[in-house]
């Protein structure tokens, strides 16, 4: 479950400044779609919620976290129900991507 | 061959936009987070190639694909195969790459496109099955339904809905008449009023100025009533 940057670097083939664009944009957008997210279930706006986590669901797609991705995937269709099963679960994979990039040299 | 990129998601868009650059036949004239920043420039420019997210907040990839009257090749980009199966019932959907993409499928599917583009497939716009006569999807409740085009007898205006009558039963569509007349082929629909689209093939009697289509009398405006008689002539 911990993510990797084997998919980037496989695409990027050493290009590293593609490698950083991509970075910088997980790191730009990430916290602000977390932030989307929390705002959307503080509201009980919980279709909005699964919106966002699909769009987070594809970025943890390139960070190659497959078993992180089935977890999204199944709250995303969870709170499309308007079930919150997967909270905490989420919230952990966020943070450890949070992390993760943030110790990622510039 | 000039493409582009329709995703909401930002790393998705960069991507493909990466994939364009290694392949020396590929030009990505355009990227959009929106379908709707995507119709405007599609109005302006054709493209031989679209690299389409399905899950789209507002309006799906199969909606936008349904918007268009001569889709080009699209190649569909999804971060969930169920939908796979869906994608391969439009004509135009040339290949499905499931993210994260991979370069290798990346370069089959272009191929892919080149080989079609090359022959008598790609040399005309292809045209979807939506564009095309058998069928078209209409969103009702955020599900898609299938409808025979062969079995709708009329649509009717009815505020900012769509009333679609069919042989068995009718649908109410978020949508406009005009819309619906794009995705229907123009040999057998034919606006005859302001509010109402009707099947030509399902006219059981013509009287003065009112048409019997199953069980609905449906008005032909005086405005419409030469291209009306027009288009009987010709069927």
């Amino acid at each position: 479950m911990k993510p990797s940057f084997g998919y980037l670097d496989k695409l990027s083939g050493g290009n590293e400044k593609f490698k950083e664009r991509i970075i910088s944009i997980l790191l730009k957008e990430l916290p602000t779609e977390y932030k989307s997210y929390q705002n959307a279930l503080e509201s009980k706006n919980y279709y909005w919620a699964s919106e966002i986590v699909h769009r987070i669901k594809q970025k943890i797609t390139f960070l190659e976290m497959k078993e992180s991705f089935k977890i999204a995937d199944q709250h995303e269709n969870y709170l499309r129900e308007g079930k919150l099963i997967y909270l905490q679960e989420f919230d952990e994979i966020i943070h450890k991507i949070l992390n993760f990039l943030s110790r990622t040299p510039e | 061959m000039d493409c582009i990129v329709l995703d909401d998601e930002s790393v998705s868009r960069e991507i493909v936009n990466f994939l364009c650059e290694q392949e020396p036949d590929l030009k990505l004239i355009g990227s959009f987070s929106s379908a709707i920043e995507a119709f405007k420039f599609l109005n302006v420019r054709t493209v031989d190639l679209i690299f389409l997210d399905i899950h789209m907040p507002g309006f799906t990839g199969f909606e936008f694909i349904q918007t268009l009257k001569s889709p080009p090749m699209i190649i569909i980009t999804s971060s969930d195969s169920e939908q796979a199966l869906e994608a391969f019932s439009y004509e135009s959907i040339i290949d499905f790459l499931k993210k994260p993409i991979q370069p290798e499928k990346f370069k089959k599917a272009i191929a892919k496109a080149k080989r079609l583009q090359n022959s008598d497939l790609g040399k005309s716009p292809i045209k979807s099955s939506f564009s095309g006569q058998d069928h078209i999807y209409i969103n009702i409740d955020k599900k898609l339904i299938k409808l025979n085009v062969s079995e709708i007898q009329l649509l009717m205006a009815d505020g900012d809905y769509v009333k679609v009558i069919t042989e068995k039963t009718e649908y109410r569509v978020h949508t406009t008449l005009a819309n619906m007349r794009k995705s229907l082929p123009e040999d057998n629909f034919l606006r005859i009023h302001r509010s109402y689209l009707i099947n030509l093939q399902k006219i059981i009697d013509i009287q003065d100025n009112t048409v019997l289509i199953g069980k609905s009398v449906v008005p032909i405006s005086r405005t419409r009533r030469t291209e009306f008689l027009r288009k009987l002539n010709l069927i």
